[in-house]
């Protein structure tokens, strides 16, 4: 069981959430329409992890990207500390940005490849008000997520896939974000680094009072990050409740398909280790 | 300045060709204060005379100094070019930034104009202009950068449609940047290396551009020189006094060579993946 589900302020809320993306057609296909996320409510409170678990393209990081504001919704709300984000304007979203966080699933991507970390971070840094140096701040925040200061000059191509993705994380870190939007953090690590980053990850979320909303496809990760669970399917919730509940009593077959898929996984991951 | 010398020597191409380049522009600059003779002083007593001692690259029908024609020249030609790529390549950022980011019936209306202006028969043009007698080298500037700028646009507007969909744009507007400081701090640095390549490559195209003008009679008027002007001043007869087109025509030749070259380097060293292991 998670820590830190007692706290009762809502962070993110989101009601009867729509999107749809429209494709325009071209000279040999027709108009078409995709109903990526179908009426999805759902709320975070403080220093909670709600997981979003469902297969590619089920629509689940349509939802993160929407909560970013990066994807109008169609229809629905959004309210992140009671204001809801597609209502802002531009100065205020930016100003309620840092506050929210995404370390995205393709984190090599997710870098400037032609700066250093200690610049990545230090961009970061700059939107905040701080009374450390950015330098000390820098490696603070690198050894906060376990790695080394020696690494700041360097470019993320000179970086380890488990290096960037802390990068990442530490980047998130230095807004002193009040939730991160984990999108398949773990995915891309062998079982070792994976298990390395959900210990890191749960210790970051004491030590800063973080709420995570965690997006994967694999319940295996999410059981040892997550206080409540919602499987989703087609752009809808199917399934949820607390997050031992739900896997050890799951009453829908495609969660049991997504149980039984996950212990697959590990037990590959098992091998390859 | 060790790095950059460091850098430049570590790329085969970009060696080759700063070394020819530097070799052009000091030649171009320094030469004419060297030099004992004026690029326009006429000396009729000693008009066609083959390359020797006292005129290393022969004289021309009026007596003058093809060396010292060729170093003043080079000034003309290399500065047209450099201020003309200049301006074409601001006005291409500008306008491919614009279009990218505005985008709608903005973007729609510049790349249209794009269309029209690439469609347009840019050397015809430039002489039609000029052979209607209004020829200066402000005026060739100016045309050579209004019928240029479009090439760097579309490049620009294209790379900037994809740099900005990449999660590291993403993360940096999550962050809260404010939108001038990611165009400009995250996204045009992802972009420069592609624009510095084509304006290098640009600047070749409008020394031959620039030639090509002058060589028609059109551009640089004499008693003025550019290497497009002296070059045409050897046509008369070709064979006879072969010195003056074949060395104006060499500089043409080695320049339009050394910025190709300076071009591929720039392509691998600005690259972070290359600067990295210099």
């Amino acid at each position: 069981m998670q820590a830190g589900t007692t706290a009762s302020k809502t962070l993110l809320q989101i009601q009867d959430l729509r999107i749809v993306y429209q494709q325009k057609n071209t000279f040999f296909t027709a108009d078409q329409t995709v109903h990526a996320v179908n009426g999805v409510s759902f709320s975070i409170r403080q220093g909670e992890s709600f997981a979003i678990v469902g297969r590619s393209g089920c629509g689940k990081t349509s939802i993160a990207m929407s909560a970013l504001g990066f994807v109008k919704p169609s229809a629905g709300a959004i309210s992140f500390m009671g204001e809801n984000i597609w209502q802002l304007n531009r100065k205020d979203l930016r100003q309620l940005r840092p506050l929210i966080q995404p370390v995205f699933q393709d984190y090599g991507n997710s870098l400037n490849p032609r700066m250093t970390v200690n610049k990545i971070i230090t961009e970061a840094l700059r939107t905040q008000p701080n009374d450390r140096t950015q330098s000390d701040a820098v490696i603070q925040l690198l050894d906060s997520v376990g790695l080394d200061s020696g690494i700041r000059l360097r470019f993320p191509h000179q970086l380890s896939g488990g290096q960037k993705q802390r990068i990442n994380i530490a980047r998130a870190l230095a807004l002193n974000p009040k939730l991160l939007i984990l999108d398949e953090p773990v995915s891309s690590q062998d079982l070792s680094a994976g298990v390395k980053l959900i210990e890191l990850l749960n210790s970051l979320k004491q030590t800063y009072e973080l709420s995570y909303l965690l997006i994967s496809h694999n319940l295996s990760t999410v059981r040892l990050l997550s206080d409540r669970i919602a499987i989703m399917k087609d752009g809808v919730f199917i399934e949820r409740g607390p997050a031992e509940t739900l896997l050890q009593h799951p009453s829908d077959n495609y969660t049991k398909e997504l149980i039984d898929a996950s212990n697959l996984t590990n037990l590959s991951k098992t091998e390859q280790a | 300045m060790k790095r950059i010398v460091n850098i430049i020597c570590s790329d085969k191409s970009l060696y080759a060709g700063s070394i020819l380049i530097g070799i052009i522009i000091i030649f171009s600059l320094t030469g004419p204060l060297l030099s004992p003779y004026n690029y326009s002083s006429q000396n009729l007593s000693e008009a066609l005379q083959s390359p020797s001692i006292s005129h290393p690259l022969g004289t021309d029908y009026y007596g003058r100094d093809v060396l010292a024609r060729i170093m003043h020249g080079g000034q003309i030609t290399l500065g047209i070019a450099l201020l003309a790529t200049t301006i074409a390549v601001l006005t291409g950022i500008i306008i491919g930034l614009i279009s990218a980011f505005v985008g709608g019936w903005l973007d729609r209306i510049l790349m249209r104009l794009v269309d029209i202006m690439l469609g347009f028969p840019k050397l015809f043009i430039i002489l039609l202009v000029i052979g209607m007698g209004y020829s200066s080298i402000g005026l060739i500037i100016l045309f050579l950068a209004i019928f240029s700028w479009m090439e760097i646009a579309r490049i620009v507007r294209s790379e900037v449609l994809v740099i900005r969909e990449q999660l590291y744009i993403k993360s940096a507007e999550a962050i809260g940047l404010r939108r001038r400081r990611i165009i400009f701090i995250h996204i045009l640095p992802n972009v420069m290396g592609t624009i510095i390549v084509s304006s290098v490559l640009l600047i070749s195209t409008l020394i031959l551009i620039e030639s090509s003008i002058s060589f028609l009679g059109l551009g640089v008027q004499p008693p003025n020189a550019s290497w497009g002007t002296i070059l045409t001043e050897g046509r008369i007869d070709p064979i006879g006094t072969w010195w003056i087109s074949v060395f104006s025509g060499i500089f043409i030749i080695a320049a339009i060579i050394g910025f190709n070259l300076i071009g591929d380097g720039l392509r691998n060293i600005l690259d972070p993946k290359f600067t990295e292991n210099t």
